[in-house]
C-alpha cells in the first residue's frame, strides 16, 4: 500500500490507527481526490463487525489539513447517519469531530472505535425491530452477554437474515500460551444465523452454526478440528453454549499442552541431529537443522502439525551448495510418507526420522546434481 | 399569476398546473410549506453547466450555497381524468436560479450564508472528486443544521467516478435530494435542466426576473406608517433622497455616451451623416469593456495569488512541503 503518498499529517493518525486498533483493522484502497496534488488523501478501512467487515472511506482533503475527515459508510446502511446525528451529544463522534485536532495522531482512531460502537448499536436496533419470535427470545437472553454483536443483512435477491456473533469463554486465550506473542485479544466466536421471513413453517429450521477463530489462533490449533454439537428442535442459544464451550475449553487446553510435547520432540532431535539451525520457541511448530553425509551438506526443515504426535512431522531437504538458475537453494519435494508410529516414544521418532533422511540423502543429492546439470 | 397552458413541446403526461412564486425568506407560512412535498428541483441548464465548471476547475472540494425559489404547483381541478391523482393537494417545485462557492477554503458555508443573508438561499452543493454519489456524514449533519434555520432544504451532490483517470474525458456525476426535516432523512428528488427552446416554451411564463440592479423608475416613498416622529420620517426621507441620487448618478455613468438626444439622430435621414457618429459610439463601449474586462483580470489575478498564498500556507503547516 502506498503509505508513503500519503500526507504525513494523515499518515500519523492512520498508521497510529493500524497499530493501536483493539482489533485489526485494514486499508482496502487509497486514492487521491485532489486535481493538483497526487497525495493519496482518501481511502477506504475494512473494520471488522460480526464476523464480517464493514467498508467505510475515510475522506481526507489534502487542501485542507487541518480539518477533520469525512466519512461515507455502506450503502446500504442509509439510516445510519441519522442515528449517528441523534446520540448522545456527550459520547457523539460529532463531538469528536467538531473539535477536532489535527496534530493528535490517535483521533481517527478514536473516532472510529465511537462510529463503530454505534454502529453495533444501531444494528441491534435493526434486529430488535426484526418481527420474528424466535429471535427477540434469542435477544431477551443473549444480549446481557459481553462482547455479543449482531446484524440483521437483507439483500435484493437472497431473504433476511440475522447474524449473531457470540464469543466463547470469558478467560484469556493469550494468557494461557506462554511468552505469548499476539498482540491482539484472540477469540473463538460461534456464528449463529437465523433466517427470517418464513412464517408458513410450522417448526421453524435450525440455525446455520459455525465456529470463527481469530487468524492467529491458527498457529495454535484450528477450529474446523471441534465438531459442533448437534443443535435439537426447539433449542436456543443459553442451552446450546454451555456444552460448546466446555468442548472448545477442553481443546484449547489440549492444544496449549501439545505444544510442550511439540518442544519436548525439538529437543530430543538435538541428541541425533545437533543443535538447530533455527526453532519456533513459541508455538515449537518449526525446526531447522544443519546435516552433513560426506561432503554433501544439507539443511532440514522440520514442520510439526498442530495435531503432533497424532499426525507426522512433514520434512523438507534443502541443499546448502546446490542452487538453481535464479539462485534459489534446490529444495525436496515435501516429505510426509514415511514410517510413523503416534505410539513410539519420542526418542525413537528421532532416531528413525533420522535414519529415514540418511537413506534419503542420496536420493536428495541426486535431485541436486540433476538440477545443475539442467 | 397566470396559469401556464401546456405548450406542443410539453410532456404530455405532466398535469397543466398553476405556479405560484413564494419567496422563502418572507415566509407568512412557512411551517406549512415545510410540510409540503417537493415535486422536482429544476435548474436552467447553463446554471448547471456553469456549477459543474466551478467544481471541475476546483482543485479539490467544493461547497457553496443555492439561491432560487419556492414554487407552489397545484394541480388543476379540472384534470379529472388524470391517472394517477396526487394524494396532496400540492407541492413545490424549487427552482436554482444561482450559487456562491465557498473557493478553495471549504467548510466556510457559515460565513457565505451570513454574507448572502438577505438572497434566497434555498440548499448548498458539495461537490467533492471519486467518492461515491451518496451523501456523507459531513453532508448529512451539515444538510440538518442548515434546515434547522429557515429554509434551505436542497442538496445538490456532485461527484467524479471512481476510476477517472483525469483523462481528456470528464465525467460529473449529480444528483440532488431534499432534506425532509420531520422524517431527518434525504429523499432523491429529480432534477428537471430547463434549456432555451421550444420544449421548455412553457417555463418562460413562469419566470420572474431576479435583478440584482436597483429598481427603477424610482418612486419616491415616504417612511414607514409606523413612524410617527417627523423628524425621524425627514432624516430617513434625506436618506433615501441621497440613495436615489446615487443610484440615478450610477445609471447616468452606465449610459454616458449614448444620451437618448444622440441616440434620435440614428433614424431617419440624418442617419447616413452620423456614421462618424456610431462608430464614436461604439468605440467608446468597446473601451468600457476593454477597461472592465482589465480590471476583472487583475481582480482575478490578486484572487488567485491569495488563494495560492493561503494554500501554501496550509501546506506548510500540514508538513507537505
Amino acid at each position: 500500500m502506498a503509505v508513503d503518498r500519503v500526507p504525513p499529517i494523515f499518515a500519523a493518525q492512520l498508521n497510529y490507527l493500524l497499530s493501536h486498533s483493539p482489533f485489526s483493522i485494514k486499508v482496502e484502497q487509497m486514492w487521491s481526490g485532489s486535481k493538483n496534488y497526487p497525495w493519496n488523501d482518501r481511502f477506504t478501512l475494512l473494520i471488522p463487525f460480526c464476523l464480517d467487515f464493514i467498508k467505510w472511506d475515510i475522506i481526507y482533503n489534502v487542501e485542507s489539513p487541518l480539518s477533520p475527515p469525512d466519512i461515507m459508510f455502506g450503502a446500504e446502511d442509509d439510516k445510519f447517519i441519522p442515528f449517528v446525528l441523534s446520540s448522545d451529544p456527550s459520547k457523539s463522534p460529532m463531538h469528536t469531530l467538531s473539535n477536532w485536532n489535527s496534530k493528535d495522531p490517535s483521533r481517527l482512531l478514536s473516532l472510529i472505535l465511537q462510529l463503530r460502537e454505534l454502529y453495533s448499536a444501531y444494528q441491534g436496533k435493526c434486529v430488535g425491530g426484526v418481527d420474528d419470535e424466535r429471535v427477540k427470545f434469542e435477544i431477551s437472553t443473549m444480549l446481557s452477554r459481553e462482547g455479543i454483536e449482531m446484524s440483521l443483512s437483507s439483500g435484493v435477491e437472497k431473504p433476511e437474515e440475522v447474524k449473531f456473533a457470540v464469543p466463547l469463554l470469558d478467560t484469556s486465550i493469550n494468557n494461557m500460551v506462554p511468552a505469548c506473542p499476539w498482540r491482539q485479544q484472540q477469540k473463538i466466536h460461534l456464528q449463529v444465523i437465523y433466517p427470517i421471513g418464513r412464517k408458513y413453517q410450522s417448526a421453524p429450521s435450525a440455525p446455520r452454526l459455525k465456529l470463527v477463530s481469530t487468524l492467529e489462533l491458527r498457529s495454535l490449533f484450528s477450529v474446523e478440528d471441534i465438531k459442533l454439537p448437534t443443535w435439537l428442535n426447539g433449542m436456543c442459544m443459553a442451552e446450546y453454549l454451555p456444552a460448546l464451550e466446555e468442548t472448545v475449553q477442553m481443546q484449547i487446553l489440549e492444544a496449549v499442552s501439545l505444544i510442550g510435547i511439540r518442544r519436548l520432540f525439538i529437543e530430543t532431535l538435538t541428541v541425533v541431529f545437533g543443535r538447530p539451525l533455527e526453532a519456533d520457541p513459541i508455538f515449537c511448530r518449526k525446526a531447522t537443522f544443519l546435516v552433513a553425509n560426506g561432503v554433501f551438506t544439507f539443511l532440514v526443515h522440520f514442520l510439526l502439525p498442530i495435531q503432533f504426535p497424532k499426525k507426522q512431522p512433514t520434512l523438507i531437504l534443502q541443499s546448502s551448495q546446490h542452487f538453481n538458475k535464479q539462485g534459489v537453494p534446490v529444495r525436496s519435494p515435501v516429505m510426509s510418507e514415511y514410517p510413523w508410529s503416534p505410539r513410539w516414544e519420542l526418542s525413537d521418532m528421532a532416531s528413525r526420522i533420522f535414519d529415514f533422511v540418511v537413506e534419503e540423502s542420496s536420493n536428495f543429492k541426486k535431485i541436486c546434481n540433476d538440477a545443475l546439470q539442467r | 399569476m397566470a396559469p401556464i397552458s401546456p405548450s406542443g413541446g410539453e410532456n404530455k403526461s405532466a398535469p397543466p398546473s398553476n405556479l405560484t412564486s413564494l419567496s422563502l425568506s418572507s415566509p407568512p407560512s412557512s411551517s406549512a410549506m415545510e410540510d409540503l412535498p417537493l415535486l422536482k428541483v429544476s435548474i436552467s441548464g447553463p446554471t448547471l453547466s456553469s456549477l459543474i465548471n466551478r467544481f471541475a476547475s476546483a482543485s479539490s472540494n467544493t461547497e457553496g450555497l443555492l439561491f432560487g425559489k419556492f414554487s407552489l404547483h397545484t394541480p388543476s381541478l379540472t384534470d379529472d381524468d388524470s391517472p394517477s391523482p396526487s394524494p396532496h393537494p400540492s407541492s413545490l417545485i424549487a427552482t436554482v436560479t444561482g450559487f456562491i462557492s465557498s473557493g478553495n477554503s471549504p467548510g466556510d458555508l457559515d460565513s457565505l450564508l451570513r454574507r448572502n443573508h438577505h438572497r434566497h438561499v434555498i440548499g448548498w452543493f458539495s461537490g467533492r472528486r471519486r467518492s461515491p454519489l451518496r451523501p456523507s456524514l459531513h453532508e448529512f449533519a451539515v444538510s440538518q443544521s442548515l434546515s434547522s434555520a429557515d429554509s434551505p432544504r436542497i442538496f445538490l451532490l456532485l461527484t467524479t467516478p471512481f476510476h477517472d483517470s483525469q483523462s481528456l474525458i470528464h465525467t460529473h456525476e449529480y444528483r440532488v435530494y431534499h432534506f425532509v426535516k420531520s422524517g431527518n432523512c434525504f429523499e432523491a428528488t429529480p432534477l428537471d435542466v430547463v434549456n432555451i427552446g421550444p420544449a421548455f416554451r412553457g417555463q418562460y411564463s413562469a419566470f420572474s426576473p431576479n435583478s440584482e440592479l436597483p429598481c427603477l423608475p424610482y418612486e419616491f416613498q415616504g417612511g414607514s406608517p409606523m413612524k410617527e416622529d417627523e423628524k425621524e420620517r425627514e432624516n430617513m426621507n434625506l436618506r433615501e433622497m441621497k440613495r436615489v441620487a446615487k443610484d440615478q448618478k450610477d445609471l447616468e455613468a452606465y449610459a454616458a455616451g449614448y444620451e437618448l438626444g444622440s441616440l434620435s439622430r440614428l433614424v431617419g435621414s440624418d442617419a447616413v451623416s452620423y456614421v462618424g457618429g456610431v462608430e464614436e459610439l461604439y468605440e467608446k463601449m468597446l473601451a468600457k469593456l476593454d477597461c472592465l474586462a482589465n480590471q476583472v483580470e487583475g481582480s482575478s489575478s490578486k484572487v488567485l495569488e491569495m488563494e495560492i498564498h493561503n494554500m501554501k500556507l496550509r501546506h506548510r503547516v500540514a508538513g507537505l512541503e
